[in-house]
């Protein structure tokens, strides 16, 4: 009997957690005192800091302290299982059992699909009355503000709220060089003597001096013949270190970045992939900017200062370059981050110790192509963008619960609000209201401070968890890490420096991917399957001199730009070139360049 | 399996009289009799009929998404009907030719390369004379099918690397120093594939074989050794003839189910460099599907043309192997 029972009990609790499972339900009470709502987020914080993210501090000290449309406010966030977000966002939604606000950073679909199958609201029209932050950020960011558009039936319309941040963050990583080589095998280029490097203090590795002198004149590589003057000295470096499996450089393993970045600085417009040049959506690939790239990964391959297994490294999920030989210090020049800078990777053998690396700006081609690919300044790179990912709310917010929650988001995009959102709690918040978790993590004053200059400083340094988990990240707001002081050391401001050095002009803008048409994007996505496919097998060989195109010569170039056309490149610039024009109209194309 | 090896040549006739016994037998019964009589077969036949219908024919369903321009919010019903649209985009993409050539030909390596091991290795563990050895070796076997694909393939992929083992071992007949997974030379990819398959799935596989082995009437061995048959004439002309009809029905199962097995571990271990002999058509699907946005109308047409092949290839190995032994599954 007593096995029945326990055998009925848990069938049951298997039942009901079953029941469960389906989709987005509110939670609390329902006495009507507070607005209940249900937000999907992809991602909640680590485990260790609460369970669900409406455990989070700033969160609760914001629903207990203000009204939004003339009540308080109860969020219920739900998150999918780690690894599943798109499967969990796809799910809720082919089941309609979504939330009340769904962050559409894991859509399959584009926001005006979503709103023409009635899941998405029109918020065009509200968004200007309830959220005077919001609207007031956007006019005196005009840049900023015709990314907020999505394209429905030739209409611009808001039905995403985004996140915005005052300036861009800084990027996460960008070219880094073997500074110690340079100084040590290397020799002025003017006076032919040697540098004078080293530590000033050998306990301190922040005290690195050296006077390195590049052909350029300047003390950094700045074209890409002071890259290959950089490169003789690191192959002469690997000579009398007995290196024979380093290399100068480490590409990305197709040989290019869609993104632009090195290929950039070969003529601008973006270098490979599809670029805005102006008014203009341009086919980057097939570009002469593609040709004078190409024809220097390919003089440097077969000079060796490539990683000759380059194409080999894909399992990297970033830059897939050979982080193990990087680490070793047998490599000259790669993509890295800011753990990378400095002395950090002296692990103290005979290739690392005394290492000093430097970050490095993306170069300036004057060696390869034509004049019109020499002398222009890169115009695309990774970096990120002032406008973050949208959310959508779907039909199941009521028109009051719409205007609550559009009141909260503006409520982040106020002084206090971003200051809550950015920083979380100060001492006066923190004293009033507590928090359990800022206990436990000992921040007894308040997460931040502000000194006398407006600098703000926080506990624990902005890229940590900690303060992630005492901030309000998840949530859309105005990002204002202007002020904000980020605790980098002397190499990781100089990298930081360097790496956002050009501004990313020619990057195709989310805006405009979003004002493409359900029709056209399904073309594009064809096109870019079958075309991704054909240079994912071509690029290397031609940098490799493997295969049949020989980049060097006329006859080859202009049958792989007839071959890569054939996949339909010049049919998806145009695709996008109808989107944006769409977006921006023939009448003000002025925004266009205004790229972040 | 077990009806299987009943039904091998040295015990056929029994077998086909009891069927025809049973048929008779069924015949006698009405259905209210035969449930009376074994309703308590059928209650426990239940939950499988259940897991039948809920895991293997209802999603069948969804084959109608082949045809659609699918959309997740639109649903099955609600999607745009595009008629054979997935099947054009999927044979006239790029690589698709590539594709196909490549599976059909690690699937003819999988069956002919990849299959027989498996006999061999299961011959020679029936015939070690040492108990205590042999079940040693066939633990040891069986290992390589209880760890990962991931792991197995992060192996393959040391192993293979310019500084590997293999690679060490191969250079030592002059061959130069290579990762050999990057190679594109045809066959060198598509027979790692297969040997890395062979060493996943040799011991595991071989224990139906090991079973139908030791199954193999003594007698008949005795009767051959009095005769002076030595160990190798007793293998072909008494063990070999009596498991034929299992080798026969598994190698029909596994032309059956070949364009499904083919590319398991592939997406592990190819690279663009060597998509040309690699890519295969589960990995050529798993690209074209879900690239920027994903295409499960694609997928879905992909996985249909796989399983009708594999149907076909099931039916027409079905008939040969019935023609050739008078085995078969169906």
């Amino acid at each position: 009997m007593k096995k029945k029972v326990v055998s009925i009990i848990m069938a049951g609790a298997l039942a009901v957690s079953a029941l469960g499972l389906g989709g987005c339900k509110k939670e609390g009470s329902e006495s009507g005192d507070a607005w209940q709502m249900s937000y999907w987020i992809p991602k909640a914080e680590d485990a260790k800091f609460y369970d669900e993210y409406e455990e989070n501090p700033v969160l609760q000290y914001i629903e207990a302290n203000y009204e939004f449309n003339g009540k308080k406010i109860d969020i219920d966030f739900f998150t999918a299982p780690p690894g599943s977000e798109q499967d969990d966002f796809n799910t809720l939604l082919g089941t309609e059992e979504y939330c009340d606000i769904m962050d559409l950073s894991m859509s399959t679909t584009t926001a005006a699909e979503l709103y023409q199958r009635g899941v998405l609201q029109d918020l065009t029209d509200l968004y200007k009355e309830h959220m005077p932050n919001y609207t007031a950020f956007l006019e005196a960011n005009p840049d900023v503000a015709e990314d907020i558009y999505s394209i429905v039936d030739g209409e611009k319309k808001v039905l995403t709220l985004h996140g915005i941040a005052k300036e861009q963050d800084d990027p996460f990583e960008g070219y880094v060089y073997r500074r110690d080589w340079v100084a040590k095998y290397g020799k002025n280029p003017q006076t032919g003597k040697a540098f004078t490097y080293g530590f000033a203090d050998e306990s301190d590795p922040q005290s690195w001096e050296d006077d390195v002198v590049f052909p350029s004149g300047g003390d950094e590589p700045i074209y890409i013949s002071d890259w290959e003057w950089m490169f003789d000295i690191f192959a002469k470096a690997m000579d009398d270190l007995g290196i024979t499996d380093g290399y100068c450089y480490a590409p990305y393993y197709l040989g290019y970045l869609e993104t632009g970045d090195l290929s950039s600085g070969f003529g601008g417009g973006g270098g490979m992939g599809i670029h805005i040049d102006g008014d203009k959506v341009v086919d980057g690939y097939t570009s002469d900017t593609a040709r004078a790239y190409l024809q220097c990964m390919s003089n440097w391959y077969q000079k060796g200062w490539l990683d000759k297994n380059f194409s080999e490294h894909t399992s990297d999920m970033f830059f897939a370059i050979d982080t193990e030989k990087v680490y070793q210090g047998k490599v000259g020049l790669w993509q890295g981050r800011p753990s990378a800078v400095g002395n950090q990777l002296d692990a103290g053998d005979e290739y690392t110790k005394g290492i000093m690396v430097y970050g490095a700006k993306l170069p300036i081609n004057d060696v390869y192509g034509g004049e019109a690919q020499k002398n222009k300044e890169p115009d695309a790179y990774m970096r990120t963008t002032k406008l973050g990912g949208g959310i959508g709310l779907t039909n199941k917010l009521e028109d009051d619960e719409v205007i609550a929650f559009m009141e909260f988001v503006d409520f982040l995009f106020s002084e206090e609000g971003s200051m809550l959102k950015n920083y979380g709690l100060n001492k006066e918040q923190y004293e009033e209201f507590g928090s359990e978790l800022y206990d436990e993590l000992g921040i007894t004053e308040g997460n931040y401070t502000v000194d006398e200059e407006g600098t703000v400083h926080m506990v624990f340094s902005s890229d940590k968890p900690e303060s992630i988990a005492v901030t309000l990240g998840r949530c859309i707001g105005l990002t204002d890490n202007v002020n904000l002081d980020k605790g980098y050391d002397r190499f990781v401001g100089q990298a930081t420096s360097a790496w956002k050095y050009y501004e990313n002009s020619a990057a195709l803008r989310d805006s405009v991917k979003r004002a493409v048409t359900t029709e056209n994007q399904k073309e594009i996505d064809k096109l870019k399957a079958n075309l991704d496919q054909y240079l994912a097998r071509t690029i290397p060989t031609i940098i490799m001199g493997t295969g049949s195109y020989d980049v060097n010569k006329d006859a080859d170039w202009e049958r792989f730009v007839k071959d890569t056309k054939k996949y339909g490149s010049g049919k998806m610039a145009e695709y996008y070139q109808e989107a944006l024009e769409l977006l921006y109209g023939a009448s003000d194309k002025s925004a266009v360049n205004k790229n972040q | 399996m077990m009806e299987m090896k009943h039904s091998a040549s040295n015990v056929k006739r029994p077998a086909a009289r009891g069927t025809r016994e049973k048929n008779m037998y069924i015949k006698k019964l009405t259905w209210k009799e035969d449930m009376r009589k074994n309703g308590i077969l059928y209650v426990i036949f239940i939950p499988v009929l259940v897991w039948l219908v809920c895991f293997h024919y209802a999603p069948m369903f969804g084959i109608l998404m082949a045809f659609e321009d699918y959309s997740i919010t639109q649903g099955v019903f609600g999607s745009a009907w595009v008629g054979m649209q997935n099947f054009v985009d999927l044979f006239t993409g790029t690589g698709f030719a590539l594709a196909f050539r490549n599976t059909v030909a690690m699937a003819i390596l999988s069956l002919t390369l990849g299959f027989f091991p498996t006999i061999l290795f299961a011959l020679v563990l029936t015939s070690f004379p040492h108990k205590r050895m042999k079940r040693g070796f066939q633990l040891l076997s069986y290992l390589p099918n209880f760890v990962s694909a991931v792991v197995m393939c992060s192996l393959a992929t040391e192993f293979l690397s310019e500084k590997g083992a293999i690679t060490q071992f191969i250079s030592l007949f002059g061959s130069e120093a290579q990762n050999w997974l990057a190679n594109p030379d045809i066959p060198v990819f598509w027979v790692i594939y297969t040997l890395i398959g062979v060493w996943q799935g040799m011991g595991w596989g071989s224990i139906i074989y090991v079973t139908s082995i030791n199954n193999v009437n003594g007698e008949l061995h005795e009767a051959a050794a009095l005769d002076g048959a030595n160990r190798l004439q007793r293998v072909l002309h008494v063990t070999l003839p009596a498991v034929t009809p299992l080798i026969i029905m598994m190698w029909t199962m596994a032309i059956g189910m070949v364009f499904k097995t083919v590319g398991t571990n592939i997406l592990l271990l190819y690279m663009p460099i060597t998509y040309d002999v690699a890519d295969v058509l589960s990995t050529y699907t798993y690209r074209m599907s879900f690239g920027s946005t994903a295409n499960y109308g694609l997928s879905t047409a992909s996985g249909l043309f796989q399983s009708v092949l594999g149907m076909i290839l099931l039916i027409v190995s079905n008939k040969l192997g019935k023609k050739a032994s008078g085995a078969s599954l169906f």
